[in-house]
């Protein structure tokens, strides 16, 4: 007898082989807060296929373009502080505009991530707790940045 | 009775007792069966409506319009979902194709009450609660949710007389003890207001109303949870956009604090914003969890009736 495929509604995680590695969406959050961006981002990707979000496509998307885009942000707003547009007082202040635009996107990551990741949960999906991850982010992740292009710094701290 | 209409029957209700999440599994068992019965779309859509699972529910109900474009139900759903969601001029013209085909039905006219509720139009949203109560006089549902439109004018003579009304139709009706609930927390009366969300608690311990009053209580019983309860109900209120929105406001807010100060050479204040900023971080964070201490402590004490 064929089996029968359940109905399944749109925003419910799908089955993933990887769901040992899952965890809070928080984690990933507090990632990108004491590792750097770079973390949050990465965890986020990885945490979204762990768990078999719905919206993981998406997620991933926005995590891998986000960088690129802050990036562009970065080389915009120098751009106008060298043609002279922005005063050497003021380019801090623009700055900050690279800073919550990369906030934005955790942000938004975290809040889908956590809608699909409470249906995960309620289908008895089980969560790991990766605080050493954490430890490790916060103890050698701005090391890390140091080493890399201004640019690089900015974009992925 | 076939299988199929059981299903649909003990879906709705599962959803009535305030269990959407008993009424999901239903429904995704008769879908199963017939992926086109677009009426078990609809109400699937209000049960993830229910559960805030909005974009679901905005799928289902576009999926039940889909099989059937005319079902008047699926509009009243569109209308409902359209309203949380904020799209308000959607919401009204799916809420006007509904009402159209059942000009009589009370609760076409609570999802309108609903909507112009979230557009502060506190005077039509009245007229919309009367006009639910005319067509369905003693229904406790309407009869609460006409006292709670009263309860939000302050008319709470009125209020009380709903809310008295509903219980006599219904002793147990869940949300006409949660409204008395909060006219009592409105009068001061915390141990009664307490009473009658535990009293609801026992025979439904998910009811989110009656969670929201023991919350409400809580709340009330010191001032920094009180705040934090105050802050979270705002963040809640606007919406998950608008809420992040204010969040990066107020992270920018600091961060051009940080840099002002540091511009003008006032390490020592700029020392202060950070420890202050630190602080609010921390109470943000550390106050949810106190909360939700404070209130398993109190339903730890709830005793589940026999039959629940």
């Amino acid at each position: 007898m064929p089996k029968v495929e359940r109905y399944a509604v749109i925003d419910e995680p799908v089955a993933s082989p990887w769901t040992h590695i899952a965890v809070s969406p928080t984690l990933p959050l507090f990632g990108f807060m004491l590792g750097g961006a770079w973390l949050g981002w990465t965890w986020f990707i990885v945490n979204s296929h762990a768990f078999g979000s719905a919206t993981r496509k998406l997620e991933t998307a926005v995590a891998l373009l986000a960088p690129l885009c802050a990036a562009g942000l970065f080389v915009g707003v120098e751009a106008l502080g060298d043609r002279g547009v922005l005063s050497p007082q003021a380019l801090p202040y623009a700055l900050l505009v690279v800073v919550l635009f990369k906030l934005a996107t955790v942000y938004w990551l975290y809040n889908t991530q956590a809608r699909s990741f409470a249906l995960y949960e309620y289908f008895g999906g089980r969560r790991r707790n990766a605080g050493f991850v954490l430890v490790l982010g916060l103890l050698f992740g701005r090391d890390l940045l140091e080493s890399l292009p201004v640019i690089l710094q900015v974009v992925f701290q | 009775m076939d299988d199929e209409s059981r299903l649909l029957d003990h879906a709705g209700r599962a959803l009535r007792a305030g269990q959407p999440q008993r009424a999901v599994q239903l429904l995704r068992e008769l879908l199963t069966r017939d992926p086109h019965h677009a009426f078990a779309h609809a109400l699937l859509a209000i049960c993830l409506h229910d559960e805030r699972r909005l974009e679901a529910a905005l799928h289902e109900a576009q999926l039940a319009l889909t099989i059937d474009p005319e079902l008047p139900f699926a509009h009243y759903a569109l209308g409902h979902i359209h309203t949380s969601r904020r799209a308000f001029k959607k919401a009204k013209e799916h809420l006007d194709i509904a009402r159209a085909s059942e000009p009589d039905d009370p609760h076409i006219a609570l999802a309108f009450a609903r909507l112009y509720d979230h557009q502060g139009k506190h005077d039509d949203e009245l007229v919309e609660l009367e006009r639910a109560r005319a067509h369905a006089p003693s229904d406790p549902d309407v009869l609460s949710a006409l006292g709670e439109g009263y309860m939000e004018r302050r008319r709470y003579a009125e209020a009380e007389e709903m809310a008295v009304a509903a219980l006599r139709e219904e002793p147990e009706h869940a949300h006409a003890l949660v409204l008395r609930g909060h006219l009592h927390l409105l009068r001061g009366s915390s141990g009664t207001a307490r009473d009658h969300a535990l009293w609801v608690l026992s025979s439904d311990a998910t009811h989110r109303g009656a969670l929201l009053l023991l919350t409400a209580v809580k709340a009330r019983s010191s001032i920094w949870l009180g705040a934090w309860w105050r802050y979270h109900s705002f963040m809640t209120s606007i919406g998950e956009a608008r809420s992040t929105l204010v969040l990066l406001g107020a992270f920018a807010l600091y961060r051009v604090g940080l840099v002002a100060l540091a511009q003008q050479g006032k390490s020592e204040a700029q020392g202060t914003l950070m420890l202050f900023w630190l602080a609010v971080c921390v109470y943000t964070w550390v106050g949810p969890g106190l909360f939700k201490r404070a209130l398993d402590k109190e339903l730890a004490t709830v005793r589940l009736k026999d039959d629940f």
